[in-house]
């Protein structure tokens, strides 16, 4: 990804890394952070909102067919 | 260690960077207002943003169906839950300089990021058609037509985004975002009674009167025109373009409240703006496009409906800018493509060409006549509502994730906060639903504990 971004002039590069800290160049923070295990709880309230959300949006999908038969 | 290549995104990011560290060498109440004036930004955006399109007409929709009562606090309330959640981005992205699409994609793995981006660009994609309905409806009363309003509004989204500068971008659209408070004159116009408003503001009351279903459409349309899961991307996500750092929290945190407070006056403003049509049986839900501000004329006057229907319009040019560059950063986060509004065109094709394909997609779609105004805006709020207790666990998850917050992972007074907000936007979902499915069910056993 970086390799496609032009290069800046030494004088550039001395400014950035006056007034940035590391952690905030764009180089290092298209770095991956690696993966947090996840506990069985985490999972399972993930999983429950998961589905609360698919079954929620099927029952806003007929409550707008509800409203479309009923001339709304 | 090897040298670290160096992009003209992070040339400017330094030059913003640089004035804040002169900035912090001075001493004196002059120089804490410039630090302020230059570290404000997105928590203001992100509050006013969502005092869009949707927000105001559901806000109009609340004040013309239930007048001034047991809805002006519970705005305030939802408002309080905003700052809460939103706070919990900004400590994220001071501490890992990370958007969080990114960081969901990376500590959960890309299974639960592809969820979350899916949640957010079907969210965002519908709420962007309900911003150009409110565009049009707002331009439709100075008898604008349709097509020309839509694309008024794509001129200054793109024109908003030429400079290919975040600090300039930040500035030209938080100047546009501050007209929100164009309600508050409307409000005015429009003679409140001050004793009835701060009676609502300390009682609650009156309570609201009419069918509970319609009560809790816009109980759960208020909750979704305050707290949605795009604010929560687009802050973190602009508040790390921003460049801000830990040092700079404090500053972030009173953004974020200042951002409340401006746009909780802009909230208020519209339901006591359109509250007298309440006393005279007028409901805007019935109403479409140019009609709205028509219909409070006799009200607050010729200059008063004016300014309703410019702040509509204002209010859905401004978040069409911000839904849309929400998008585009949790693009390049997800596809790991360069994603700052300091890039150049040619080094981010991909980040505005997302950013301009959902903003002429949404756009088309609005073109289209006959569309139910007020109803479609109702339910993408309360989409948004439903979508909001996934993405808030995932908050959750990554605020208190020690690894990458260190020493700013939440107080456990926030993650109660958060706890509880999650608990009444799933009950309110759930009490929606049983709604629809059941309706003389939920009647016959929530009837009596609902207001209305």
């Amino acid at each position: 990804m970086m390799d496609k971004t032009p290069k800046q002039s030494a004088a550039d590069t001395d400014f950035v890394l006056l007034n940035l800290e590391q952690e905030q160049l764009a180089e290092v923070r298209s770095r991956r952070l690696g993966r947090r295990h996840l506990r069985p709880y985490e999972l399972a309230l993930m999983w429950l909102l998961r589905v609360y959300l698919l079954f929620m949006v099927g029952v806003v999908i007929y409550q707008v067919y509800l409203a479309a038969r009923g001339g709304k | 260690m090897r040298q670290l290549s160096i992009s003209h995104e992070d040339v400017d990011r330094a030059a913003d960077r640089g004035r804040v560290a002169r900035a912090r060498l001075r001493t004196g109440w002059s120089s804490r207002l410039r630090l302020l004036w230059l570290l404000v930004g997105p928590g203001i955006l992100v509050m006013l943003g969502e005092n869009d399109g949707p927000s105001m007409l559901s806000y109009a929709s609340t004040g013309s169906s239930y007048g001034i009562g047991f809805f002006l606090p519970f705005i305030v309330l939802t408002f309080l839950m905003a700052v809460v959640v939103q706070e919990m981005t900004v400590r994220l992205a001071s501490a890992t300089q990370r958007g969080h699409a990114e960081l969901i994609f990376d500590r959960f793995g890309p299974f639960w990021g592809w969820f979350s981006a899916i949640d957010l660009a079907v969210g965002n994609f519908l709420t962007l058609i309900t911003e150009f309905i409110a565009v049009r409806a707002g331009m439709s009363y100075f008898g604008v037509p349709a097509w020309l309003a839509i694309c008024a509004a794509l001129a200054i989204l793109s024109l908003a985004l030429l400079t290919h500068r975040y600090w300039t971008w930040e500035r030209v659209t938080l100047a546009g975002a501050l007209l929100n408070l164009l309600f508050v004159p409307v409000a005015l116009l429009a003679h409140p009674n001050w004793h009835a408003v701060g009676h609502a503001l300390f009682t609650w009351r009156p309570l609201p009167s009419g069918s509970s279903q319609q009560t809790l459409l816009i109980l759960l349309s208020d909750i979704g025109a305050t707290v949605t899961p795009w604010m929560l991307f687009f802050q973190q996500s602009a508040t790390v373009d921003k460049g801000l750092t830990r040092r700079d929290l404090g500053f972030g945190r009173l953004d974020t409240v200042a951002g409340a407070a401006l746009a909780a006056c802009g909230a208020l403003a519209a339901v006591i703006a359109t509250a007298p049509l309440y006393a005279r049986h007028l409901n805007l839900a019935s109403l479409r496009e140019a009609q709205f501000a028509q219909a409070l004329r006799p009200v607050v006057g010729s200059a008063g409906a004016a300014l309703f229907a410019l702040g509509l319009t204002e209010a859905g040019i401004v978040a069409c800018i911000t839904i849309s560059i929400s998008s585009a950063y949790a693009f390049g986060e997800v596809a790991r493509r360069p994603h700052s509004l300091n890039l150049p065109l040619r080094e981010g094709k991909a980040f505005y060409g997302v950013l301009f394909f959902c903003a002429l997609a949404a756009a088309a779609i609005v073109l289209i006549p006959g569309l139910p105004l007020v109803y479609v805006v109702l339910i993408v709020n309360v989409i948004a509502v439903l979508a909001m207790p996934p993405a808030l666990l995932f908050l959750y998850l990554l605020a208190n994730d020690r690894e990458i917050m260190g020493d700013l992972v939440s107080p456990p007074l926030a993650n109660v906060v958060t706890g509880l907000v999650v608990l009444v936007l799933v009950a309110a979902g759930v009490l929606f639903g049983l709604s629809i499915i059941a309706p003389h069910f939920f009647v016959r056993v929530f009837g009596h504990l609902l207001p209305g």
